[in-house]
């Protein structure tokens, strides 16, 4: 009788044990719907400039001309002074820290639902030897479960399917923006624009070669210009490729908006290279080696516009 | 494989289960296995660097034990420099050479010894100190030599601890690779929670506080004194999470196994003075260097000029064995320097107590004494974390002017400050309320329940995922 009350003791806290376990178990799974559940709609409805950009970018353009690439674009391209020249409707798409992968998704989303007048894509030759856009990728999370060609590349991360089980794994990292979109009323962002101030200082201006040993690598930001190009033409868009200005431009820049030169060439694309920034602007307009302040980029805008609008393409 | 990968997930559940499955005689060979496999997953052929000093001080463990007399010592001091070399050929070389160059061109001479291109194998100094410490105790008759070269491999690789400690001693860990561990539900329970904690501090804390700190040290002319004074202070808590972190989930899966390995860390922000910072602070190391180095060379039991000496050496070395950089030795040294002026104005710093009568105010006393501490300690960090000597010097001098205006990234700023409150919090209870490994400490079962869920959710929220790696994994 003894060793069966010992037995009875021993299971019922193993039992015990185990009941706490599948408790704990179920409240991670509970806690991770709920809170997964308030972050997309949270989400959804939050104003932050981040996230509405971006939704916007993918889901809700309807421009006649649109402009994609990274910071670049976003600072240099005032889609206001291009509209009124060009008497289109303009947004800017750029993304900062983006680089043409990401533009590659935003106009592949575009184009499946209707088709753009004119794309500007703006490249920065910085960006074209970056190896970690899937990683970058990752401020698209949200639309993990609803977006195809998003899911596509984000697999290419290491356990994202494992990671995207839970709910509120695609709102990681974006808790202030969903938080602070919800309390702050959007202010118009000038059609996706995002005026820089302030002037460079051009005796501490340090540059670096991104390029070793001025070798051009099959560099796989290549590979989504030249997947960019062909989607463009399959679909009829008239597709610009534009190197916007640089205050000095360093020698990899120099090769490797050459190499995009030669991929323009070869696909027969428009391509307008102002990367040469002497012909076009003093360091008045830079707010860094590779950023144009306000003044410049309303000094640009208008010599794009005007030589997007003519049949004569003006370039260095 | 890091520890906070899914890589590790896999192998430590693969492991823990097999090793609980199999016969307690079989488990010693599983364990050895699954350390190569980890060792291994960095880079492969560096298992031979490992294997080389193990046969090395395995073999000068048993003729250590036969042997008597000047043949002892100079079988200690082969193991030893066996271990150095290693050392110094892995982290040091390129930084000797570099300053060989700089002397020599410094008197119009040109260095032509090349520079060696290769990467420094992970957990080289942690594993080193472990050997090291085994051939000394056995050469000072505290610990038997190891017969079994497998167990012996093992108490230098054992995975939970090989590349970042805590550094163990032999009479610790040795014997517990012949206890029989049975699967104790409780226990497993413990080291669960230790993991889950090390993860949290680790990728919501120290992770999130290393993009400030980051994007500040590393575009230092960016930035001027009052950013750097918000960036070191974030340094100090991000270095703290990214190291107990890891030694949290060492040791936390060494209790899964049935292992009990030492504290490396008790709430070193909490300190009233740098001696007991270093106390509590890498406690492992810090002990290594105290009963290895400091009493060899005879401790506080000395004239005072080599007591103070002695102090300094011990600590600039300590510097060294972090990096093989000046940055390194002079946050070293600075240590060593604030330890000598603690004794030196003992007595001054004992008046000026008197003076202020704070002997009646404990708390106040205790809270000026931790911040004193603390700001010391942060000044000491600048040199640790900056890229080169010249920018801490230029960060210093930014921050004795406090000029510019603060770097405001609100996400990383707000995430940053919160994790902080949230982590002295816990670390507050800890000190004063229950003295735990454990952030809670609570009978009430339920309570902890809906604790470490809430840790997990927070991680799925705002914890950092990119796998990033361990700071001291690059020592």
């Amino acid at each position: 009788m003894a060793a069966n009350l010992f037995i009875f003791n021993f299971k019922s806290v193993i039992v015990n044990k185990l009941m706490r376990i599948c408790l704990f178990v179920l409240l991670v799974i509970l806690s991770d719907n709920i809170f997964g559940l308030l972050l997309k709609t949270a989400y959804k409805n939050s104003q932050n400039s981040l996230i509405s950009e971006i939704h916007y970018s993918l889901m809700e353009t309807h421009e006649d001309i649109l402009i994609f690439g990274s910071s670049r674009a976003q600072h240099h391209y005032v889609s206001d002074s291009i509209s009124k020249i060009t008497g289109c409707s303009v947004y800017n798409c750029g993304a900062g820290g983006q680089g043409l992968l990401f533009s590659l998704i935003q106009i592949s989303n575009t184009l499946d639902r209707y088709v753009p007048k004119r794309i500007i894509l703006d490249v920065s030759p910085n960006i074209l030897t970056d190896q970690n856009s899937y990683q970058k990728l990752k401020i698209l999370d949200p639309y993990y479960s609803s977006d195809t060609l998003i899911r596509k590349y984000l697999n290419n991360l290491p356990f994202e399917r494992l990671k995207n089980i839970s709910k509120i794994y695609p709102y990681n990292s974006l808790l202030y923006e969903i938080v602070t979109g919800n309390f702050i009323i959007r202010t118009n962002k000038s059609h996706g624009y995002i005026p820089i101030y302030g002037q460079i200082n051009t005796n501490s201006l340090l540059l670096a070669d991104s390029l070793e040993n001025s070798n051009i690598s099959p560099y796989p930001q290549f590979d989504y210009l030249k997947e960019i190009i062909d989607l463009c033409k399959s679909n009829e868009v008239d597709l610009f490729i534009i190197i916007s200005p640089i205050y000095k431009r360093t020698f990899s820049d120099i090769m490797l908006i050459k190499e995009v030169n030669k991929i323009a060439q070869n696909r027969n694309v428009h391509f307008l290279d102002f990367s040469n920034s002497s012909l076009v602007l003093d360091y008045k307009c830079f707010k860094d080696n590779i950023h144009l302040n306000s003044h410049g980029a309303n000094i640009f805008s208008k010599i794009i516009a005007n030589s997007i609008n003519s049949d004569h393409i003006l370039s260095n | 494989m890091l520890f906070n990968s899914f890589h590790f997930v896999f192998f430590f559940i693969v492991t823990t289960t097999f090793y609980f499955v199999i016969p307690h005689k079989f488990r010693w060979v599983l364990l050895l296995g699954a350390s190569c496999y980890f060792y291994m997953f960095f880079i492969p052929v560096y298992i031979l660097i490992l294997g080389f000093t193990i046969v090395i001080d395995y073999f000068a463990g048993i003729w250590l034990e036969k042997t008597h007399g000047t043949n002892k010592k100079w079988f200690l001091i082969a193991s030893i420099i066996a271990n150095l070399s290693v050392l110094a050929v892995f982290k040091y070389y390129n930084f000797l050479n570099e300053n060989l160059s700089s002397l020599l061109n410094a008197i119009g001479y040109v260095n032509h010894i090349p520079q060696l291109g290769i990467i420094l194998p992970i957990g080289l100094s942690f594993h080193t100190f472990q050997a090291m410490s085994y051939t000394i105790e056995v050469y000072r008759g505290n610990q038997r030599s190891e017969k079994n070269f497998g167990i012996y491999a093992l108490y230098v690789m054992f995975y939970p601890q090989l590349v970042a400690g805590p550094i163990e001693r032999p009479q610790n860990l040795l014997h517990q690779f012949y206890e029989k561990h049975t699967f104790e539900f409780g226990r497993v329970i413990e080291g669960l929670k230790l993991m889950l904690w090390g993860l949290f501090i680790k990728l919501v804390i120290a992770d999130r506080l290393a993009i400030y700190v980051n994007a500040v040290y590393n575009n230092t002319s960016q930035h001027g004194g009052k950013t750097f004074i918000v960036a070191t202070i974030f340094f100090a808590f991000q270095i703290y999470c990214d190291f107990a972190g890891y030694s949290n989930i060492a040791i936390g899966a060494a209790k899964i196994l049935g292992f009990n390995l030492m504290t490396n860390f008790n709430r070193p922000y909490f300190s009233t003075s740098i001696s007991e910072f270093w106390k509590r602070w890498h406690i492992s190391l810090s002990s290594w260097f105290r009963d290895y180095m400091y009493i060899s060379l005879g401790g506080n039991r000395v004239s005072i000029p080599r007591w103070y000496f002695n102090l300094f050496i011990v600590f600039m070395i300590s510097g060294l064995w972090h990096g093989a950089n000046w940055t390194f030795i002079i946050w070293g040294a600075l240590n060593g320097f604030y330890l000598i002026l603690a004794i030196i104005f003992d007595k001054w710093k004992r008046n000026v107590n008197f003076f202020l009568r704070l002997e009646t105010c404990p708390k106040l006393n205790r809270a000026i004494q931790i911040v004193l501490t603390f700001i010391l300690v942060c000044f000491a960090w600048i040199f640790f974390r900056a890229n080169s000597l010249n920018e801490a010097l230029y960060i210093t001098k930014s921050i004795i002017s406090f000029n510019g205006t603060l770097f405001i990234d609100y996400p990383s700023f707000l995430y940053g400050l919160g994790s902080i409150l949230f982590l002295l919090y816990f670390e507050y209870r800890r000190e004063y309320v229950s003295d735990s490994k454990l952030p809670i400490h609570t009978k009430k079962w339920m309570e902890e329940v809906l604790f470490y869920s809430m840790l997990i959710i927070i991680i799925l929220m705002v914890g950092v995922f990119d796998g990033s790696q361990f700071i001291y994994f690059q020592f």
